[in-house]
């Protein structure tokens, strides 16, 4: 890569991408599926352990405030750092998620052994920094390496093994339970610890793999001298972020509306889901009932469901976007979720619970990747790192509006009834699809394995 | 050596989407700028119906020398004005190019937020050894863009 700069001060860069088959697409997102691992733990796992360590149900908002308040400061820095970062040795980006894979391993293996809600929490806010620092550069590694006829493939293994590594960290504790007894001191079952230790063998290996195999795209030595002079630590990542909120192309504004509606929406699935199934099935919302555990069980079922549909279709969307645009497809799997989200509370039978889901199963492998087959479209590949940290800020800064509003919206407006709130998510989604239709997408980018045809009226 | 290398070049401008869109699909402008420096492009020899599925033709010389020529036939399988034109193309006459292997050209012009375009040009595949001199020639290509823009070098 090289970059040279103009008298009116404008940069010209340039890049060589080799394409990449499809192994070598997926050995280097592999390193995704261990940061979504423990992204399953913490969210899967955390809140039982903070039950174990006697915390009170109203407790849980705060004590997983971490998630948002991490997101929100540490992946625009970590974008912006990296955009300025290059080591001959370890890359632009990899650095930043060897050291967070590292940190979600640390902090994956000592949960378990936690003996207060305070240490839990301090790991929680460690793992949770850990899992930013490791995600945010991800997504622009794959905007680097690809050319933008393989961004769609790239994002959407992505998708793949965000399905596939939260799938996975369900099914270990499920797993895990059958199998394993005992507990520890503090009160937290060994069956816990098992999916603990198994996640942070995950989050290292899984990361190792995908930085000793994919090399990054090294720069010249004039962008390397741009660099070196362009050192400014802490102030100048912070002033970076800043310019490309001011400099941020128009179509991307719109998308953080998109975000807003969104991530509202699955902030609320997220925390009644599991209220919805017990009255809706169980006939209780009372959480000391064995069918209230019951339906605990039986939620974690359904998402794991979800998930399954995430991972099994996150790869025939890359087909869908290729043909008629990924704003379409983004529109597509949206409206799946809202009609699915709107009849799930009215099912009383549990079984055909995962008929609806599917919907929203779809909608999140879209949600995890299709977004950013566009985004990339709309900014300079300089800037990859710190965009990518800015529609992180759209992801959690509209959860940050759900923590503080939706109580009341829930009191006042839902009737204090968990199946309106996955209702009211539904109808969200839908805003979030017609929102979508604002945006104007970049025209679709061909696959350039598709160029066979050659133009007539060559004369060699 | 198989090509698998995509070449992309990015450079912002201070002009419209629609001005640089047209600045690069208009036969009478862009045979005013296209070529790198010491090459120039014959201007009776452009033709371009500007919609898809248009087809496109031009050949570029060197200077110094009229007897080299390098070909371009396209197809347009994109056009989108101003936002982005796709052509696939078969280029002849140029030593690093086979001309039987078809290259895809595609030129996105990116509204940024304060009132710049981002031109990003991608193109390839490339053979390994070739694409750093292709490479190099769009951003000679770029330079002549930004002065034909600014009225300094129209030909």
């Amino acid at each position: 890569m090289t970059a040279t700069t103009t008298a009116a001060g404008h940069v010209t860069t340039i890049r060589h991408k080799p394409l990449m088959n499809m192994r070598q697409i997926l050995l280097m997102n592999l390193g995704f599926f261990g940061i979504q691992y423990s992204f399953g733990m913490q969210q899967t796992a955390v809140n039982p352990i903070f039950s174990f360590l006697h915390a009170s149900p109203d407790e849980l908002p705060i004590l997983n405030l971490a998630g948002p308040v991490t997101g929100l400061l540490i992946q625009p820095l970590i974008g912006a750092l990296s955009d300025r970062t290059w080591s001959p040795r370890w890359g632009r980006r990899k650095p930043f998620f060897l050291i967070g894979a590292i940190g979600c391993s640390i902090c994956l293996f000592l949960f378990p052994f936690v003996a207060a809600v305070w240490m839990a929490v301090l790991l929680l806010w460690l793992l949770d920094a850990s899992n930013n620092t490791a995600m945010e550069p991800y997504r622009a590694f794959i905007a680097d390496k690809l050319p933008p006829s393989q961004l769609a493939k790239g994002f959407l293994a992505q998708s793949f093994f965000t399905g596939f590594g939260i799938t996975l960290a369900n099914i270990s504790l499920f797993v895990f339970q059958k199998f394993i007894t005992g507990g520890t001191e503090a009160g937290i079952p060994y069956w816990v610890l098992g999916s603990f230790m198994l996640g942070s063998v995950c989050s290292i290996g899984t990361v190792l793999v995908s930085v000793l195999s994919t090399p990054e795209i090294p720069p010249s030595e004039s962008e390397l001298a741009e660099m070196r002079a362009d050192r400014g630590g802490f102030g100048a990542a912070v002033r970076g972020i800043w310019d490309a909120i001011v400099e941020m192309p128009p179509e991307l504004r719109k998308l953080a509306l998109v975000y807003l509606f969104q991530w509202y929406a699955m902030v609320c699935y997220w925390q009644f889901v599991t209220l919805s199934v017990a009255k809706s099935v169980w006939g209780t919302t009372d959480a000391s009932t064995p069918d209230y555990a019951r339906a605990v069980g039986w939620t974690g079922l359904v998402n794991g469901w979800y998930n399954i549909v995430t991972f099994t279709v996150a790869f025939s969307l890359v087909a869908v976007a290729r043909r008629r645009g990924a704003k379409f497809v983004h529109i597509a799997c949206l409206l799946c979720a809202a009609v699915g989200l709107v009849i799930f509370p009215h099912l009383s039978n549990r079984y055909l619970l995962f008929i609806p889901i599917i919907g929203l199963g779809i909608a999140w492998a879209s949600i995890m990747g299709v977004p950013y087959i566009m985004a990339v479209r709309m900014i300079p590949s300089t800037r990859y790192g710190v965009y990518m940290g800015i529609i992180n800020m759209m992801i959690v800064v509209p959860m940050l509006i759900q923590t503080v509003t939706f109580g009341a919206i829930y009191s006042g407006l839902l009737g204090d009834d968990p199946n309106n709130a996955i209702m009211f998510a539904g109808i969200l989604l839908a805003c979030a699809a017609a929102t979508m239709l604002w945006i104007k997408e970049p025209p679709i980018v061909r696959d350039v394995d598709a160029l066979t045809a050659m133009p007539a009226g060559a004369s060699s | 050596m198989t090509a698998n290398i995509m070449v992309v070049v990015e450079r912002q401008f201070d002009e419209s989407q629609k001005r640089l869109f047209q600045a690069w699909t208009e036969p009478d402008e862009m045979a005013q700028w296209r070529g790198s420096p010491g090459w120039h492009v014959e201007t009776d020899t452009v033709t371009s119906e500007l919609k898809l599925g248009g087809r496109h033709h031009h050949v570029k010389v060197l200077d110094d020398d009229p007897g080299v020529r390098v070909t371009t036939d396209a197809i347009f399988v994109e056009f989108f004005d101003p936002d982005v034109f796709v052509a696939r193309q078969r280029i002849t006459g140029d030593a690093g190019i086979d001309p039987d292997v078809p290259l895809e050209l595609r030129v996105e012009f990116l509204r940024t937020g304060r009132e710049g375009t981002l031109v990003r040009i991608i193109q390839g595949p490339y053979d390994e050894t070739v694409a750093y001199e292709h490479s190099q020639g769009w951003e000679r290509e770029l330079t002549r863009l930004q002065d034909f823009l600014t009225g300094a070098g129209a030909r």
